[in-house]
């Protein structure tokens, strides 16, 4: 299956995932301007909020699931399209 | 009575919906065809809008005069204005009617979103070109030093 090689994301806050972080959402998107599906996505596992650290810092780090991260990326990758900040289709 | 006490008198009341204000960011695609000078009256209207209704005004920024990803009422390019403001939350609905109806020819796409995130406000975005206010002032300096 190496049509769709894994795209790598670097380590990302949540707070990250944003429709204004475009160099995020161009990574999570395909040639055709479709959005890559989540299994293809690969980013490091923790994603810790800078707040929640500061507060606690004994509490295990928290991770986002992956559903969560797809959902919330896919929807930034809506507002960015609607904003035409990235084309629906190339 | 306690600060605890009266909040929930107040919310009993129904007071406490009509008071808070909620962090809203709002993003204008604006006609490529006015200049900057129509644009920051645009963004005043808006700004007039908020703190009549009682709002906060936050930052503002300007993201420049970008090339859209698809072309929008035939144009390629226009101007992005992006402002961060607190307001109630019925009063929402108002300040979307006002986008679409009364600024009609000048806004051709607007977005206002609800911010959940705390630190927002603070720094700012990614795609910040300039800040409205030095967008205009260099429009106008470069028309006076051709003039």
């Amino acid at each position: 299956m190496n049509y769709m090689r894994k795209k790598y994301i670097r380590s990302l806050k949540e707070s990250e995932i944003n429709f204004k972080n475009l160099k995020l959402l161009n990574r999570s998107v395909t040639e055709a301007g479709r959005v890559t599906p989540g299994r293809l996505i690969r980013t490091d596992r923790r994603m810790v909020d800078r707040r929640a650290e500061e507060e606690a810092p004994k509490r295990a780090p928290r991770t986002l699931s992956n559903a969560k991260r797809q959902k919330s990326i896919a929807k930034a990758i809506k507002i960015a399209r609607y904003l035409a900040l990235i084309p629906y289709k190339k | 009575m306690t600060a605890m006490q009266e909040t929930v008198r107040e919310v009993l009341r129904g007071r406490h919906q009509r008071d808070t204000l909620v962090k809203y960011e709002v993003v204008l695609i604006i006609n490529p065809d006015y200049s900057m000078a129509q644009v920051l009256e645009v963004f005043q209207k808006l700004e007039s809008q908020v703190q009549s209704k009682h709002g906060v005004m936050g930052h503002s920024e300007y993201w420049g005069f970008r090339t859209l990803a698809y072309p929008i009422h035939k144009r390629n390019k226009a101007h992005y204005v992006y402002y961060i403001a607190e307001l109630n939350k019925s009063w929402v609905q108002e300040l979307e009617r006002f986008l679409s109806v009364e600024l009609h020819g000048g806004v051709f796409r607007h977005l206002i979103l609800r911010v959940n995130d705390k630190s927002l406000g603070t720094e700012p975005t990614m795609l910040r070109q300039s800040s409205l206010m030095d967008a205009v002032n260099g429009a106008s300096k470069t028309v006076s030093s051709v003039s």
